[in-house]
């Protein structure tokens, strides 16, 4: 049994009389990749920025490592080991791109891929000494795992990394994430092609509503009814 | 009696500053700009309002009618020559917060030229001047012109605003100007049309304004800019009704500090502006705003 | 085309270097220049006030250049220095040299006060800090207060006034001013100022304190104002509540930044010195006609130059690189 790196327990969040998250637990352990899925607005981005420290729950609890975390700044969390990539990546447009990078480095205290480690896993060594503001969408996005590797994440969520790439970059994309698990790291996996999830992920969350309903392996999830009516329902609407 | 005197008088001028936060609160919600200038168009109401009065004998009330459409025409010029320009900027609300700082110097510097550094006011005897007896007290009779021009004028605007087809795409674009834009509207004109509306609400108010503040001078708009933003963030930006029960209570305020501390009532409108910034900024009305 | 670009540009190491050097440049150039000026151009106390405002419209450009936090309110802080140190020198006695300082102490505490503004986003929170500008200017100039600040009547330094240590506290206050410029630029805090401004968000992810590090922004931004009004004071002798709680004053370092090109060394820097001196070479006989021009000068600049004149010499030098890249390839 592998440890567990991250567990949640209870979690809500409200946006005045909306309950985006209504009691969400869930663990991962290292070298586990989790897949998170849910129709649109279902509150898998809300969740992502709960646990990073950006939204403030209105309960329940998160620990890494088996240590509780308190109410901590994100920057904290980062340094500590929870990292993120952003559904719409956010680069610092003016720096280039070995600045976006080099800023995290700076930030990290132990050991973890080198800058140049980095540019090449994310395949944009090429581009180096461009202004991040000027590379594409899925440069982008690839710039954003990269920040987000740079302080050697001991869990990973990935928000849609997925999306807008065609099949041939999307199976480089799940060959790059699963290598990822290696030394113990953990994976979330927000996702809504669920064949780049099942190339992925060895159990999915669904949520809905804010509400987990269902928990178990991806192929079972199909099969279930009320995860395909709510999948139904959004795809018919 | 002096508690009684300052909820009156605060009413009274509460409905004045309505009219004087109005526009500035229409050209956010649909522009989601703050127009640093709009405190500016109100000292040029005053100035307008005594032009006409010395040059040609109009009563300052009649004055309003006369700038009312030509504050419209000028504004919907000028928001197609400042805005369209600005719009694809990144950094689009600073920017533009800092051209109208630009403006609101520009209007300053030229109505001191033009105008002179001195405060100008108009002969009481230009509107009715018998102070009113209510309740023991005599309350300036200016005080209560301004709230019954005031109040008819808001009238006019929310039917304009809520019974109109271009209130309703007006409402549209401040809802959201994507959709707006997607069901047909010119989401362009209507900016544009309220942009000469909130010019045209603040030139009015302007009006009021020499005989409520005792004169007109070259330097008063920042501080008008200021009350006026005050009273909109208080009263949730992008909320008419919200302005007006925002402009009431601080008009209240502002009277019971004028009567129990006078040295600092000056203060009231910054108090309330940060005040209202840091612990809701949302404002009274609790419409979820991008303040924060 | 994206690669062929990428080459071009020199290897970071020597391009870092590079700017350092002119970035030291850009501090060397002025402080020589305004040490042996007093020798050619005799008016030492417009030198001494082009000096301040060299150093606030740096100061605006830590604050809104490298943070993207614009303070209307800048004045506030300003008046706040300078009546710091005029209590501090008239009532504590300390040497009108350290009472300075304390000028630079009550323009931190009064930002320090207002760190809780950060919580607004960009443009409400320059209104704010207009608001408690205004307040600060108010409460100082209320005759309540008259035994503390004389109220509106004002202060005198008369019997502290030394032209010479005024205009080498000028001096060292604005080359304080470059160095922390260039300190700021060339630094990893830099760094993470840059990637603040354009995303708080990823910054925070990435690791970077965002609440410290544009707080500490912020103090210095608020120390320069601090100082600045301070000499600014001692300098002008006697002064009202209405010559340092002059919103001209913000006018005045927003436009001299904007102008010169804010994110830059030597952009203020040029800006302060042209502008400045034109509205000094003209005469201060109206100042209407610079509130007239600086007004259309900041309209004009939003609308079709905001980056400024340093942007117009960063684009220029782009062309040429490029068309010699054209030539080679
Ligand atoms: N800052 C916020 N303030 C108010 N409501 C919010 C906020 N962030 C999210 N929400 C709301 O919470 C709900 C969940 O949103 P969330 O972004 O988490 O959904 P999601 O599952 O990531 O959807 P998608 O698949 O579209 O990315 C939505 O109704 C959304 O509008
Ligand atoms: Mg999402």
């Amino acid at each position: 049994m592998a440890d567990e790196i991250l567990r949640l327990e209870g979690i809500s969040k409200h946006f005045g009389g909306l309950h985006a998250l209504q009691e969400v637990s869930f663990s991962v352990v290292g070298g586990e990749a989790l897949g998170l899925v849910g129709p649109n607005g279902s509150g898998k981005t809300t969740l992502i920025n709960v646990v990073c420290g950006l939204y403030t729950p209105n309960s329940g609890s998160i620990y890494l490592e088996g240590t509780k975390l308190g109410k901590m700044n994100p920057h904290r969390l980062a340094r500590a080991g929870i990292n993120r990539t952003f559904q719409v990546p956010q680069p610092f447009g003016s720096l280039t791109v070995r600045e976006n990078i080099e800023i995290a480095l700076s930030h990290r205290s132990g050991e973890g891929m080198s800058l140049d480690d980095i540019l090449d896993f994310v395949n944009l060594g090429k581009w180096a000494g461009q202004e991040a503001g000027s590379l594409n969408a899925a440069q982008q996005k690839r710039l954003d795992l990269g920040r987000a590797l740079a302080l050697n994440p001991k869990v990973l969520f990935v928000d849609e990394l997925g999306a807008g790439l065609n099949p041939v970059e999307l199976a480089e994309v799940a060959v790059m994430l699963r290598s990822l698990l290696s030394g113990g790291r953990a994976l979330v996996v927000v996702e809504h092609l669920m064949g780049f999830l099942d190339k992925l992920v060895d159990r999915v969350i669904v949520l809905n509503a804010g509400r987990e309903i269902f928990h178990g392996a991806l192929r079972s999830a199909l099969d279930d009814d009320e995860v395909k009516r709510v999948f139904l329902g959004t795809v018919g609407a | 009696m002096l508690f009684e005197y300052s909820i009156i008088a605060g009413i009274l001028l509460g409905l004045f500053y309505a009219l004087m936060a109005m526009g500035l609160n229409l050209v956010f919600g649909v522009q989601r700009i703050i127009n640093l200038a709009h405190g500016d168009m109100v000292m040029l109401g005053g100035f307008g309002a005594w032009e006409l009065y010395y040059g040609y004998h109009l009563n300052p009330v009649l004055a309003i009618v006369v700038m009312v459409p030509i504050t419209v025409v000028v504004g919907y010029g000028l928001y197609y020559l400042l805005i369209p320009r600005l719009k694809s900027a990144v950094d689009f609300e600073t920017l533009s917060l800092v051209l109208f700082f630009g403006v609101s110097q520009v209007v300053e510097a030229l109505s001191a030229l033009g105008f002179g550094n001195n405060e100008r006011s108009l002969p009481v005897t230009s509107i009715p001047s018998q102070p009113v007896h209510l309740f023991g007290q005599f309350y300036p009779a200016d005080w209560w012109v301004a709230a019954g021009v005031a109040l008819p004028l808001l009238g006019i605007f929310f039917l304009y605003l809520y019974r109109t087809r271009l209130g309703r795409e007006t409402r549209a674009v401040m809802a959201d100007e994507h959709e707006a834009v997607s069901v047909g509207i010119d989401a362009g004109r209507v900016s544009a049309i309220s942009f000469g509306v909130g010019l045209a609400l603040a030139a009015a108010a302007g009006v009021l304004a020499v005989f409520v503040f005792g004169g007109v001078d070259p330097s008063e708009g920042v501080s008008i800019t200021i009350t006026a933003f005050a009273i909109i963030v208080f009263g949730s930006l992008g909320n008419p009704l919200g302005t007006v029960v925002g402009s009431i209570l601080f008009g209240v305020a502002y009277q019971l500090a004028q009567v129990y501390t006078p040295s600092w009532s000056n203060l009231v409108p910054y108090i309330l502006v940060i005040g209202t910034m840091l612990l809701r900024p949302q404002g009274l009305f609790g419409r979820r705003t991008r303040v924060a | 085309m994206l690669e062929s670009r990428s080459v071009e540009k020199p290897a970071a190491g020597v391009f870092r270097r590079k700017t350092l050097l002119l970035d030291l440049l850009a501090v060397a150039v002025p402080v020589v220049g305004f040490a042996f000026g007093i020798n050619i151009f005799a008016n030492e106390l417009l030198l001494v006030y082009m000096m301040v405002y060299v150093a606030l419209a740096h100061g605006i450009n830590i604050s809104y250049g490298f943070t993207g936090y614009l303070p209307f309110g800048y004045f506030g802080f300003f008046g706040a220095g300078a009546y710091g140190a005029t209590l501090a020198i008239l009532d504590l006695h300390v040497p009108a040299l350290i009472g300075m300082l304390f000028g630079g102490v009550a323009g931190v505490l009064f930002g320090l006060l207002l760190l809780p503004l950060f919580r607004l986003r960009g443009a409400y929170f320059a209104i704010a800090t207009l608001a408690a500008g205004e307040a600060i200017a108010d409460i100082v100039a209320n005759p309540s207060l008259q035994s503390v600040t004389n109220g509106p009547y004002g202060e005198n330094l008369a019997s502290v006034y030394s032209s010479g240590q005024i205009y080498v506290a000028a001096l060292v206050f604005m080359a304080l001013a470059l160095l922390a410029v260039v300190l700021v630029k060339n630094s990893r805090f830099g760094l993470a100022l840059r990637a603040i401004k354009e995303s708080e968000y990823s910054a925070a992810m990435a690791g970077v304190n965002v609440v410290r590090m544009r707080s500490l922004a912020w103090v210095i931004a608020a120390a320069i104002a601090g100082v600045g009004g301070a000499i600014f004071g001692w300098a002008t002798t006697v002064f009202y509540p209405s010559a340092v709680f002059d919103s001209a004053i913000s006018v005045f370092a927003i436009v001299f930044a904007l102008f010169g090109g804010t994110g830059s060394v030597w952009g203020p820097t040029l800006g302060t010195v042209l502008l400045y001196g034109l509205y000094s070479a003209v005469g201060l006989s109206s100042p209407q006609y610079f509130q007239l021009i600086y007004g259309l000068a900041i309209v004009v600049l939003v609308l079709f130059a905001p980056r400024g004149l340093v942007g117009f010499g960063r684009a220029a030098g782009r062309m040429i690189s490029l068309r010699r890249a054209g030539a080679n390839g």
